[in-house]
């Protein structure tokens, strides 16, 4: 330390500044600029256990999801499959039917017994059944029996209207 | 502080610690008035200057480097105490300048309390000068400022202490400091 320049206060003041400057004893703490570095250290230790405890965090959370299913992907899952049920629900309510089909379906069988057998038939059988005979008698054939047949369609034989 | 050092040698940080840290802290205590909240810059200061340590130049004295640091903390730690304080921020408003009432100081002439009541960058000063023995060109250097500042800064400081103490102490006229009394002394 270089003496001073000059001394342009009194010795007394400097005297009284030293001594009551003296009184304050620094207290010799642990230096603070060493502090970062071995709060590092301290981390690098805790490292291997901090991602030990990530890991089990982790691996808890999977089985968590896996089991009960409280994760988003498990809920939009079973939202997706009760919409799918709801949407098919008229068609998971007809097995319910036939207890009620058969009691209708009684009265609609034993209706036919009771009114015509030819109703039991299908209507397009009827058809087909009839044409048949009547196509033996079709006006076709009666040309055929023309000489031994009736007088009045043939209007050859009657007087002509002049009166010859 | 003539001792050599090496930028961004830990040993010579160490060495630096050793030596000047009860100065630093000192110097604090006399501008912060309290011994803890003197330590707590003061440790501040060297874990700043730890930070800084590779980009220290030798063309400063490595003590004076170290005190800057310091004293700028013990600045800013007296304006955030200051404005902590509800009543002394109410104080502020009604008399802007000092923390501490001069007449309680008036009525117990207590050195350190007269150096607590200067701005700090006053206080630095006269501790710098009077207790450290550094000369202008040092007290430039810790300080940051021109050796003209320093002067007007150590008369500043002499006369407020002079209305503050005791006047039978002597202090010798400002005319006796080299630097310009006419400049004005940059203070927040």
């Amino acid at each position: 330390m270089p003496k001073i320049d000059d001394s342009p206060l009194g010795p007394g003041f400097e005297s009284r500044l030293r001594s009551a400057l003296d009184r304050v004893q620094p207290t010799f703490s642990s230096p603070r600029y060493m502090t970062p570095a071995r709060r590092a250290i301290r981390v690098w230790r805790l490292a291997p256990a901090i991602l030990a405890a990530m890991a089990v965090l982790a691996l808890s959370a999977s089985a968590f999801a896996a089991s009960s299913g409280a994760s988003p992907a498990v809920l939009i899952h079973r939202a997706a499959s009760a919409i799918d049920s709801a949407a098919h629900a008229p068609d998971t309510t007809t097995p319910a039917e036939p207890s009620t089909e058969p009691v209708q379906q009684e009265p609609a069988k034993a209706a036919p017994a009771q009114s015509s057998p030819e109703k039991e038939a299908p209507p397009r059988q009827e058809p087909s059944e009839s044409p048949e005979p009547t196509s033996s008698q079709s006006p076709e054939e009666s040309g055929d029996h023309s000489n031994t047949g009736s007088t009045d369609t043939e209007p050859a034989n009657s007087p002509s209207p002049r009166g010859d | 502080m003539g001792e050599a050092f090496t930028p961004g040698s830990p040993d010579d940080f160490d060495r630096l610690y050793q030596t000047a840290y009860p100065r630093v802290f000192r110097t604090l205590s006399a501008i912060l008035g309290d011994p803890a909240e003197a330590e707590d810059c003061a440790q501040d200061a060297f874990v700043q200057g730890f930070q800084a340590w590779a980009r220290w130049r030798p063309d400063a004295p490595a003590e004076a480097w170290i005190h800057r640091i310091a004293v700028n903390r013990a600045i800013s730690y007296r304006r955030r105490a200051r404005l902590r304080t509800i009543g002394e921020t109410l104080r502020r408003l009604g008399r802007p300048g000092h923390g501490v009432d001069p007449a309680e100081v008036a009525t117990r002439p207590d050195l350190l309390q007269a150096l607590r009541t200067l701005p700090p960058k006053l206080a630095a000063a006269i501790v710098l000068r009077h207790y450290h023995g550094y000369n202008n060109r040092e007290i430039a250097a810790a300080l940051g400022v021109s050796e003209r500042t320093v002067g007007t800064r150590l008369r500043q400081a002499a006369e407020r202490l002079r209305a503050m103490l005791d006047p039978a102490f002597s202090l010798e006229p400002p005319s006796a400091f080299s630097s310009d009394q006419r400049e004005s002394y940059a203070e927040d």
